[in-house]
């Protein structure tokens, strides 16, 4: 029987950056999958990042991960959304080679010397008491393991609808996962169903691109990896094209036939990823929906026509596609479908993604109720270095919502369980103004450092950089002009006499720091990402006090733990409501508790004083 | 858990009303009835027993069921004869049971809020209203309540504009309408616009809950403590024939025209020698400052004003030139020394004979009265609230100077912290419900 520290069951996002976060952490890992093609893979649309989304990759790069490389390298149209909004808000993405992202992903696990890689399913789980021991392998193989990270994406129960055909399927064309859920059943955790969609895949030589808008790539690119330096890969160009009033007709003259609206489909989806039909009923005064083609690949004829998932008929499907500017002779490769699948609550999870009621199974990705490569591979990452620390007997890695997009995600999913396929949006971060996707690194490397999960060579790097914009920045508090000395070098600063310091001087137009640098010849030199990052940084000055009040004081309650074991029914006061969330959630901290839906500053009350008893008396 | 208590005021009363509210309400009134109540909000006539089946009373119950209640759980109200002993006696014996308890102060209306009977503004307003003491301060608890639809509104509001602006951040990409922003300042303008009436209403609110402030000032000796215990009729007051015998503040309690009114009554003002007389009389400043009437007690036999007094008189002053009882008095006199100062009104008087005193009190009524009809009809009452909205009102100002030329990212901070200050009145807005308005009112999703 092979033994393994930490076994990652799954190649998807979650599961390749659950296994190489383990690996970094230097413990014995392999990562169970059906076969070598699964590696990696983008079942949806061929592209990385976007707004919240971005922010989770660049913080997974803060921890040396392994999505924000492999999309750099495999990048062909890099884009960074709200490019002409402030900091806070812009988001990194890239259409990316799907083939290509599978090939770099493989490259990268297999440069982990501690990390094993087997083709072979799992078909079963053995448990000893409430606790994962080892699983079995279709070939009959055993594996033992100290922790277990299950990342089985869609595949829990999944089933596949095109109009009213209904075809158990994990991804289109890959058998579903079934017997594990019923084993995990058995511990009866709570179970939901999701919904989500994709669209038809279309073949690029049959589409008419003449007379169709075009997005163009940035030329300056924003990359994932702060190792990234320059373009892998060849930049394209996607297509726009609209419905029309036509395509509309024909949607809402064969809606009965769409597997959303017979009634076949019992699972919530997404209502930022709304199918064709959605839109066609939900808004039915807006004239048109724009459809992104979207190449999957240099070497790959498919296109990915962004914004018409569907369930209907693929006849239907044909139909449509053939009213659409450009698409009038489309070949369709295959068409879209809705999928079904099971989640487990995610207010099963501890926050380090460790199942509350089986002790060393964390859970990771779209089992979890997420959505999203982003989202999936950064509980990958927090899943990994977590089985890892735990394995190596150290304190977890909790990030909190006042450090991370990370920790907002998974608090969020810990607390409030999932209605909807869960995804990132930058409104979700109270801290938007300081949880950017410019200084991830500057917020979690020092972090990641000191458990040991970056590589030596870049660690060094990282305290340069910071030791660099120290010493930058003491240098430009030191010198200042007032408006009067301003003028005299050309920057014009309303006359109020008011001193400027160097940092703010470099907010004015035609103000550059080797201007600066001419005036005061004792400004060091300095590269330009660093007077960059410094510009930012004071960008949102003016909100930093607030903010820091505000996580002073979420750090307090955060800081509250709430003791192991508490009788939920004993606290008298409490309503039947309340309880049951605790009883289900069992918050770590007095700040979760806060955050739980229908939780009154009464409760809380209730619960800090009981606390206070049940400690007392347990101490005594 | 089931609460109980008596709700009308403690003492004899025709009938007295005992509520009991919880799970267990039910059960307890079966006990207390010996028998079962078999129709909802109806009153029955029933005899009432105590644990050994000895009656206590014979009364009125009435059972309001879940959901349907004030307190949103199951809550039977019991109508008993208001003497000591049959009140004494029922209370007896709910404390002896293990299955409900005593509810504290404001109890009930906790509940009620925890059940989302009513709003958390809702729920303060019903507070004020349990507390208050005086018909004035009833209404004035009415109106709050009823004024909560404009909190409401803007809350609306506020949530509307920053759903566009979070659309327009989170779904940039997205084929969102071009005018998403547009208009957005106009609202967030007309909140502004509201709150700043609300905010400049003369405090009345507070005035209404913590007492209407009326300072009596003037020279030593000029009858002020005498008035104010002839308002307050009781000896609140040292009065002595002794210049500088009111060196504290004194504060008093009363009522006028069923409106709270707390008076003060301050050292006489002269260029004190003593020095403990002088932290006195400066302390009167402040009290004058800060009160919403001044009444100026001035001697009718005493023909001269000192500057120090002349100084202090303004729109809020009502002069009264007392000793009208004196054969020196001369009050056309005092009146010629005021030429060219504005004032309340004037009164001539006698704390002594009351000369005069009828006419100034229906004075001080009408002053009363009129503060109060002028007002809106919504009233900040708490000087929380007042605190709140005028943070909510700073941010959404803060919103107005930078929307035009700073980033969204910006603005968005600005209208998200007003919403906070906001939410500590109406009840949070969370990002969940911004969302839920996002995908509502626009089709996002690629």
């Amino acid at each position: 029987m092979d033994n393994f520290d930490v076994v990652v069951i799954g190649g998807g996002h979650a599961g390749c950056e659950a296994a190489a976060a383990s690996a970094r952490m230097g413990v014995s890992t392999a990562l169970v999958t059906t076969n070598k093609n699964s590696i990696g893979e983008m079942s949806c649309n061929p592209a990385i990042g976007g707004l919240g989304k971005g922010h989770l990759v660049r913080e997974i790069d803060a921890f040396d991960g392994v999505m924000p490389k492999v999309s750099d390298a495999s990048g062909i149209q890099f884009k960074l959304l709200n490019a002409s909004r402030g900091p806070a808000v812009r988001g990194p993405r890239t259409q990316s080679d799907r083939l290509l992202y599978k090939q770099y992903m493989l490259e990268n696990l297999i440069s982990y010397c501690n990390l094993s890689i087997i083709f072979d399913p799992v078909t079963a789980f053995v448990f000893e008491k409430d606790k994962i021991k080892s699983i079995v392998l279709a070939s009959g193989k055993k594996i033992k393991f100290k922790k277990l990270i299950l990342t089985t994406g869609t595949f829990l129960n999944g089933v596949i609808h095109i109009g009213s055909q209904m075809t158990p399927a994990g991804r289109f064309g890959e058998a579903p996962t079934s017997g594990l859920s019923e084993q995990l059943q058995k511990f009866n955790l709570m179970f939901g169903r999701l919904k989500t969609g994709t669209p038809p895949r279309l073949d690029a030589r049959t589409i008419n691109f003449n007379g169709l808008e075009k997005q163009e790539a940035d030329v300056n690119p924003f990359f994932f990896s702060t190792e990234t330096k320059k373009i892998n890969s060849k930049q394209v160009s996607c297509s726009i094209t609209y419905t029309n009033d036509e395509v509309h007709k024909i949607i809402s003259r064969n809606i009965k036939k769409s597997a959303m609206y017979s009634g076949n489909i019992k699972g919530l989806g997404p209502r930022y990823c709304p199918s064709i039909e959605d839109k066609i009923v939900k808004f039915a005064d807006k004239q048109r929906h724009q459809i992104f083609l979207e190449p999957e690949g240099l070497n790959d004829h498919t296109i990915y026509p962004n914004g018409i998932s569907t369930s209907l008929p693929e006849e239907i499907q044909r139909e449509i596609l053939f009213n659409i500017k450009g698409l009038s002779e489309v070949k369709m490769i295959r068409p879209g479908y809705a999928i079904e699948y099971d989640y487990v609550d995610p207010r099963e999870l501890k926050s380090t993604l460790e199942l509350k009621k089986i002790s060393s199974f964390y859970l990771a990705g779209q089992i979890n109720g997420t959505t999203g490569y982003e989202e999936a591979a950064a509980q990958g990452l927090m899943a990994g270095l977590n089985a890892a620390l735990a394995v190596k007997e150290q304190d977890p890695l909790i990030l909190d919502r006042s450090q991370a997009y990370i920790g907002v995600m998974i608090d969020d999913l810990i607390t409030k369980g999932v209605a909807e396929p869960y995804r990132m949006f930058t409104s979700r971060a109270e801290y938007r103004l300081t949880l950017r996707a410019d200084n991830a690194d500057l917020r979690l490397s020092p972090l990641a450092m000191k458990i040991g999960c970056v590589r030596l060579e870049r660690c060094k790097k990282l305290d340069e950089k910071i030791k660099k914009l120290n010493v930058v920045k003491k240098s430009l508090l030191k010198v200042s002009l007032s408006p009067n000395a301003a003028k005299k070098h050309g920057i014009s600063i309303s006359m109020d006499g008011v001193k400027r310091s160097g940092i703010d001087l470099l907010r004015y137009k035609n103000v550059d720091y080797n201007k600066l640098k001419s005036i005061f010849k004792e400004l060091p030199d300095s590269e330009e990402e660093i007077i960059r990052q410094l510009k930012i940084e004071n960008h949102y000055k003016g909100y930093y006090a607030k903010q820091d009040a505000d996580i002073k004081k979420f750090k307090k309650d955060e800081g509250l733990k709430i003791p192991n074991g508490i009788d939920y029914d004993k606290i008298s006061g409490l309503t039947e409501e309340v309880k049951k969330k605790l009883r289900l959630i069992k918050p770590e901290t007095f700040g979760q508790a806060l955050r739980i839906d229908g939780m009154t500053p009464a409760a809380i009350n209730l619960l800090l004083a009981h606390t206070k008893r049940y400690k007392f008396k347990h101490s005594a | 858990m089931t609460i109980y208590a008596l709700s009308t005021p403690p003492g004899v009363s025709g009938i007295a009303i005992l509520r009991l509210s919880g799970n267990n309400s039910l059960k307890i009134t079966k006990d207390i009835i010996n028998g079962t109540i078999d129709k909802p909000r109806m009153a029955l006539l029933k005899t009432f027993y105590d644990s050994k089946k000895e009656i206590i009373d014979e009364g009125i119950v009435v059972w309001y069921p879940k959901g349907q209640s004030y307190t949103g759980d199951d809550l039977v109200e019991f109508h008993v004869h208001g003497s000591k002993a049959v009140i004494n006696k029922f209370l007896n014996e709910l404390s002896i049971r293990s299955d409900c308890q005593l509810a504290e102060a404001g109890e009930f209306t906790k509940q009620a809020f925890l059940n989302n009977k009513i709003n958390l503004y809702e729920a303060e307003s019903i507070a004020d209203l349990l507390n208050a003491e005086t018909d004035g301060q009833r209404v004035q608890a009415l109106r709050l309540k009823n004024s909560s639809p404009l909190f409401m509104k803007w809350r609306e509001r506020i949530l509307d504009v920053r759903s566009k602006c979070e659309a327009a951040i989170d779904f940039s990409e997205e084929d969102l309408p071009v005018s998403i922003l547009e208009g957005n300042d106009q609202k967030i303008k007309e909140i502004s616009k509201d709150i700043s009436t609300m905010l400049d209403d003369g405090k009345v609110g507070e005035i209404m809950r913590e007492g209407f402030k009326i300072v009596i000032f003037g020279p030593p000796n000029s009858g002020k403590s005498s008035f104010l215990n002839l308002l307050a009729k009781r000896k609140a007051a040292i009065v002595s024939e002794v210049k500088g015998t009111t060196r504290d503040i004194i504060e008093v309690q009363l009522q006028i025209e069923n409106f709270p009114v707390v008076l003060s009554d301050t050292a006489g003002i002269r260029t004190a020698k003593n020095k403990i007389e002088k932290i006195g009389i400066s302390l009167g400043f402040k009290q004058i400052e800060k009160s919403n009437l001044n009444i100026l007690i001035l001697d009718g036999t005493i023909k001269k004003i000192s500057n120090e007094i002349k100084k202090l008189i303004n729109e809020k002053t009502l002069i009264i030139i007392n000793k009208q009882d004196k054969k020196n008095f001369d009050g056309m006199f005092v009146l010629k020394n005021l030429k060219g100062k504005k004032f309340l009104g004037i009164h001539e008087i006698s704390t002594l004979t009351k000369f005069g005193y009828k006419k100034l009190l229906e004075d001080l009524k009408n002053i009363l009265n009129s503060l109060y009809e002028n007002q809106n009809d919504t009233l900040i009452s708490r000087s929380r609230h007042r605190t709140l909205l005028i943070k909510t009102s700073k941010h959404l100002k803060n919103y107005l100077k930078i929307s035009q030329s700073a980033e969204i990212e910006k603005t968005a901070e600005e209208l998200k912290i007003a919403s906070n200050y906001l939410s500590e009145i109406v009840g949070f807005i969370g990002v969940e419900e911004v969302l839920g308005r996002i995908f509502k009112d626009f089709c996002v999703g690629k």
